[in-house]
């Protein structure tokens, strides 16, 4: 799968999980600044279980992987 | 919230009677009726007088009573005057330094956030906001969602199944104490500065991963909680219920009054308690593994009839896990999302919750973070636990974390 596929497939998710009220996201919008906790990195783990058949709950997943949609599309396509 | 400097009380009582005028919402209460079988919120054209109080606490009678954090103690245990009211306001001035200004919200209207989000409103009203702009976007009421009820039920069943399981191990519990479960609840507030808050998030990022601050908050109070069980204490795991925010916008005005939260329903080996990094995976795993259910929102449909009256769903709850009780309940709320510092002339200095911990198990801990600063609270019921007990609890969180 493509990039590009992924950071889609991960914009439309966190869009529809996670609203930012009156800012628009794009692949380059910090996760943290979208307001995301414990719970809501969770249900994003499961999102990226159910589509890319990734489990990444117990992987080293870091800071810099986690920075953008961006990057953490990169991250999982290193991973498929 | 504590203050850096007194405010004028008349002047805030004017401020507070006028804000409170755009809220009717909040002279409401909860009925039912032969057309409604299902609680809802009744609206009144005529508010009693008392639907809301503030109290002015001056400084004598702080010092008669013990001080701060006495009197703080007390005011959150003064129960409402009747069945309309579900704010009281507090005005506390316990020493030159020693201000603050508190709400105790029902939980029937206000879950802990929007409880905060009201405060952050009053006090950039407070501060001369318009109120149209404060107010504006806010729904008047949310809809009540009773309708589908075979989706509930199956979304009960789910629930069930889950608590079901949980029971096969038996859960360690404090002992009730004699005048019962339903006494005074006490408080413990701990405050950990920027510097000490910062080292804390270090520790959950490198021990626990990004933005897992809950998971190693929670593993480091389930290792203070076992030293204050007896060894010799009953029961083969720590069973807890961990508030989780279910409301998916932003903006939290969207969602300020009733509550939208539910809960994770995690279960720990005593033995686990002896590593931090087991348990820590544990959580991560058991998240995942609910979050993949969806428990958590299957939870909150199933009690949707007590979505005006939701501690009444845990007080039920150990009848489902065959009378076995939980341990503690536990909460981290995260980052203040609030837009205003200042109340009145004064500054804040900082802003906490002491929650009245849900009955039962009677012992509760709950994490919140303000201007870079982490609060935490033990709210037990009066006997549960001894203050050298509590004093101890607080000296291994210092500790620890």
């Amino acid at each position: 799968m493509e990039i590009a596929d992924i950071e889609r497939k991960l914009l439309s998710f966190i869009t529809s999980s996670f609203p930012k009220a009156g800012q628009p996201i794009g692949p380059d919008t910090s996760l943290e600044e979208i307001g995301l906790d414990s719970l809501s990195l969770v249900e994003m783990l499961v999102f990226i279980e159910k589509n890319f058949n990734l489990q990444l709950v117990e992987s080293n997943i870091s800071r810099d992987n986690l920075k953008s949609i961006r990057s953490l599309a990169a991250f999982i396509a290193g991973k498929l | 919230m504590k203050l850096g400097s007194p405010v004028d009380a008349d002047l805030l009582a004017r401020k507070l009677s006028r804000f409170m005028e755009a809220f009717p919402i909040v002279a409401g209460e909860v009925a039912r009726n032969y057309m409604n079988l299902a609680p809802y919120w009744k609206f009144t054209d005529t508010p009693r007088p008392d639907y809301y109080t503030l109290s002015i606490h001056r400084e004598e009678e702080i010092e008669a009573q013990g001080g701060a954090q006495n009197a703080l103690e007390g005011v959150g245990n003064i129960p409402f005057a009747n069945r309309n009211q579900h704010m009281a306001f507090h005005l506390l001035t316990a020493g030159s330094d020693d201000h603050y200004f508190t709400l105790v919200a029902d939980h029937k209207l206000f879950d802990a956030k929007g409880a905060e989000m009201f405060m952050d409103m009053f006090r950039r009203y407070s501060v001369d906001e318009d109120l149209a702009d404060i107010c504006g976007g806010i729904p008047s009421s949310s809809p009540a969602g009773l309708t589908e009820w075979m989706d509930k039920f199956r979304a009960g069943q789910a629930v069930n199944r889950k608590l079901l399981a949980m029971s096969r191990l038996s859960s360690r519990a404090l002992p009730t104490p004699a005048q019962g479960r339903h006494g005074k609840v006490r408080f413990r507030h701990i405050i950990f500065d920027k510097e000490q808050t910062a080292r804390i998030y270090d520790s959950a990022y490198s021990q626990a991963g990004y933005l897992m601050e809950m998971p190693y908050l929670l593993a480091t109070v389930v290792q203070v909680v076992d030293l204050l069980f007896p060894d010799t204490g009953a029961g083969d795991s720590y069973t807890t219920p961990v508030t989780t925010d279910l409301r998916a916008n932003e903006d939290p005005k969207q969602e300020l009054f009733f509550n939208h939260f539910s809960f994770l329903m995690l279960q720990f080996p005593v033995e686990m308690a002896r590593s931090r990094g087991d348990l820590i995976k544990s959580i991560k795993s058991q998240m995942f593994e609910q979050v993949r259910d969806d428990l958590p929102k299957k939870f909150a449909k199933a009690s949707m009839l007590l979505r005006i009256a939701p501690f009444s769903v845990l007080d039920s709850l150990p009848g489902v896990l065959h009378k076995r009780p939980f341990s503690f309940s536990f909460a981290y709320l995260g980052k203040s999302k609030g837009k205003s510092f200042r109340l009145l002339e004064s500054e804040v200095e900082n802003i906490f919750h002491l929650p009245r911990v849900p009955l039962p198990p009677g012992l509760g801990i709950y994490f919140s973070q303000f201007d870079g600063r982490l609060n935490a609270t033990i709210s037990w019921i009066e006997g549960i636990l001894h203050d050298q007990e509590v004093d101890m609890a607080e000296r291994e969180l210092r500790n620890r974390l």
